[in-house]
């Protein structure tokens, strides 16, 4: 069985080679009949890969162990769940879990377009066919997914503890489809430049595989802030860790890939400027994969170490290099003959944002490779840290939410400063009667309360765009207010779902701004004391120890009471598994809309712990922001009920 | 030994697929071999984006974002692109020695009875049994061009 696994991964390696060959040689000869086969050898690579993948979950169900991958991620005691996230838990599977989608989106182009994009589509499957060979060659000859031992060993080592949370089964998967999805519009850009076909076709055909990939990474970078929230019990949820630089490096560029195609597609402008960001967050997907495999930055992702990094580095620079030659290339077919009609307009705004946008990522990623830069420089290894990150990024983002504001104050190609005052009175009034009520409300000057206000400011003229749309729609065509809002959202989804999408941050946006104001506790107490944190009053019960079927568990109870009514019993937890050395922390969360109350068991003695306590105000709003992003996707994802009719 | 039985059956299946379109060419979805029909595409991409930026001219004007004064400008403007990637549009598809061209004014008169006669349609308008053959729109009885594509309806199919 197991053969048949890594045979499988050889045909596709046999098969990549072929169908890259094909599609570029029946491209370039306009060879109908070679390019079918080169789609005929892409779909059957979807069909050995999934033919691999299906082989190693079985092996990792049935726990074969003489498979080394099975032996080094799972053991007898793990949970069927927990067994088969450890599918992408090590480097040989999450590669074979990136090769397979790669396959089966390579598969999606194909059917998508049978009937259309024929000229684009030899080199899309050619590019797409290049990065599944990369990866191919990685697992048939340097890092086998099927990999034998010479014995077989009666249970395996077991999967990291970190790595048992429900986040496993999720923030994985996510991030990996958002990544992948990424070579699409890649493989379609290269497309483009090679045909000479540098309208915005491409940019239509991938519109909604963008989309999708960027809810996809969206979605893996919440539920990757939630899982460390919960999992690594250091109180917070985002520390600009270079992996999860490395994932936000690619989400920011392709967030300002969204903003500046549009005017492309409008305006037939800044053709050089979008080549080049989805090509930078195609490359910046293959850098955080560099990142975590390398082992060159000290990262809380270390455990995917391995010698591979280099390998990536070495493909991410051919591609940087190759693709920058393309572009180079076909300079003169990219220029331009169109103006911005107006620099106050929304069109113009968004070349500012995507300004910030690129300036945030180049921060990102300079704070990332510091340590290395410092060390080729002078020697020493120096990482900067969150104060680093956070004293840049924190006025340029605001920056950016005063930018989102007052777009859709203007029109999209040119408004009178008269309308546009007349526009900013009510959002800016309201804003900043809201910043005075928070002043005299106790929150002092400084970047917190300018940071509220902008926030206010944006939901303002958002909730006013839908207003007055609606009265718009209303007024002009009599509809009744239901009907003319939801044919304002659904005339115009892009707009809308992108406004539902501002929302979304900006509701995230307030949830980190309330960690400015995080009350933070550590005390060891003995069974029966109490302690009062802001409105809490925690009282310690005392512990417990047991073994469970995979761990030895000890967990503290603390009685939570607000001015003398119970609240909730919270149990955080110290767990050590089996086979492991350190222990690990299990959180105790209480959440409501205005704050978290976090209690982690730090340490204990006999029958006293020592607690670390926090309060964590609006945290549950990061998640709902999370939430209402990916709202807003799907509203833009929606299907055309009908082609457009009315002018 | 069944396992290397399923792989050669794998891989003389697969050999089979790939190579069947080598020896049985099908006549379906070749490439175009020329920019014509790319560029045409565009040229109809853009005029659909024409399209949307005059709507939301429109719509901006009724949200009050807009004076009266710059939306006649800008419209006049994106009325003599749209105008200009119909003209092309035509061109193209007539290929040398084409009919009789259109001047930009048949265009432009064109242009402005196509908008008015959309903005004047009423929902659930009746239509004809048949399909632009270019993107496959249906199409009422007095179109003169697909109001998705912008194509001549002479090209049209019956549904």
């Amino acid at each position: 069985m197991i053969e048949i696994g890594y045979y499988s991964l050889f045909i596709a390696f046999i098969l990549s080679i072929y169908s890259a060959s094909a599609a570029v040689f029946g491209g370039r000869t306009q060879n109908t009949p070679l390019v079918k086969s080169a789609e005929n050898a892409a779909l059957a690579i979807s069909v050995f890969y999934t033919l691999a993948l299906i082989v190693l979950a079985h092996a990792l169900v049935t726990r074969n162990f003489q498979v080394e991958y099975v032996f080094k991620y799972t053991s007898r005691s793990l949970p069927l769940h927990y067994t088969l996230t450890a599918f992408y838990a090590g480097q040989e599977g999450s590669l074979l879990f990136w090769g397979w989608l790669l396959a089966i989106f390579s598969a999606l182009i194909i059917f998508q377009n049978r009937n259309k994009n024929r000229d684009l589509l030899p080199y899309v499957l050619a590019v797409m066919m290049i990065v599944t060979f990369f990866f191919t060659l990685l697992m048939v000859f340097i890092t086998n997914p099927f990999q034998l031992l010479n014995y077989s060993p009666p249970d395996g080592r077991g999967l990291n503890p970190l790595l048992q949370n429900p986040g496993m089964i999720f923030h994985p998967p996510t991030l990996f489809i958002g990544y992948v999805g990424l070579t699409v519009p890649f493989a379609f850009s290269i497309a483009a430049l090679i045909t000479g076909q540098l309208g915005s076709i491409w940019i239509r055909t991938t519109r909604k595989w963008t989309l999708v990939s960027w809810l996809f990474l969206t979605a893996g970078i919440v539920l990757g802030m939630e899982w460390a929230y919960v999992e690594l019990g250091w109180g917070g949820y985002w520390a600009w860790d270079p992996v999860e630089n490395a994932s936000f490096m690619p989400w920011i560029v392709a967030t300002a890939y969204f903003h500046s195609v549009i005017i492309q597609e409008k305006r037939d402008m800044l053709k050089v400027w979008n080549i080049s960001l989805i090509l930078f967050s195609f490359l910046l997907t293959l850098f955080g994969t560099f990142i975590t495999r390398s082992g060159l930055i000290a990262s809380v992702h270390s455990f995917g170490q391995s010698s591979l990094g280099w390998l990536f580095l070495l493909f991410l620079g051919i591609v940087l290099i190759l693709s920058l030659a393309l572009l180079f290339y076909r300079l003169p077919k990219l220029q331009s003959k169109n103006q911005l009609d107006s620099y106050l307009s929304r069109a113009s705004s968004f070349l500012y944002n995507n300004l910030i946008f690129v300036g945030i990522a180049f921060t990102v990623l300079w704070g990332t490779l510091f340590p290395i830069i410092s060390e080729a420089v002078r020697g020493t290894k120096i990482t900067v840290g969150p104060p680093f990150f956070n004293s840049v990024i924190i006025p340029i983002t605001l920056a950016l939410i005063f930018l989102t504001g007052i777009c859709p104050l203007i029109a999209w190609r040119r408004s009178s400063l008269k309308n546009f005052l007349k526009k900013l009175l009510a959002p800016g009034a309201i804003s900043l009667t809201g910043a005075a009520i928070l002043f005299f409300s106790g929150i002092g000057p400084g970047y917190a309360l300018l940071s509220f206000s902008l926030c206010l400011f944006v939901l303002t003229t958002i909730s006013l765009e839908f207003f007055n749309g609606t009265r718009a729609r209303h007024k002009m065509l009599h509809e009744n207010y239901f009907m003319a809002l939801w044919n304002l959202i659904v005339k115009n989804k892009r707009r809308h779902g992108g406004y539902v999408v501002h929302a979304g941050i900006i509701v995230a946006f307030v949830a980190i701004t309330g960690s400015a104001f995080n009350t933070e506790k550590q005390v060891t107490m003995n069974p029966g004391e109490s302690i009062q944190i802001n409105s809490y009053n925690l009282t310690y019960d005392g512990l417990a120890k047991y073994p469970t079927a995979n761990q030895e568990k000890v967990v503290a109870t603390i009685t939570v009471r607000n001015k003398d009514r119970k609240i909730v019993v919270l149990s955080p937890e110290k767990s050590l598994f089996y086979g492991q050395d350190q222990p690990t922390t299990e959180v105790a969360i209480h959440s409501n809309l205005k704050e978290d109350l976090y209690i982690i068991l730090a340490g204990y003695t006999g029958n006293s712990a020592t607690l670390k306590i926090l309060v964590n105000p609006l945290v549950i709003w990061l998640w709902i922001g999370g939430g209402i992003m990916a709202c807003g996707i799907i509203i833009i994802l929606l299907p055309e009920r009908k082609k457009r009719t009315t002018i | 030994m069944w396992q290397y039985i399923v792989i050669i059956g794998l891989i003389l299946g697969a050999g089979c697929w790939i190579i069947l379109p080598l020896v049985r060419p099908s006549q379906s979805s070749g490439l175009t071999g020329d920019n014509i029909h790319g560029r045409i595409r565009q040229l109809i991409s853009n005029k659909e984006n024409t399209y949307a930026v005059i709507r939301e001219l429109e719509f901006d004007l009724g949200m009050g974002k807009l004076s009266q004064e710059d939306y006649e400008s800008l419209k006049k403007q994106y009325m003599i692109e749209a105008v200009n990637c119909m003209k092309e549009i035509e061109m193209l598809e007539s290929g040398p020695p084409g009919p009789k061209e259109l001047t930009e004014q048949d265009i432009e008169n064109e242009l402005e009875q196509e908008i008015l006669r959309i903005r004047q349609q009423k929902p659930g308008r009746k239509t004809t049994g048949r399909f632009c053959a270019t993107c496959g729109s249906k199409v009422s009885l007095k179109d003169r061009f697909c109001v998705n594509c912008g194509v001549k309806i002479d090209s049209l199919v019956k549904g």
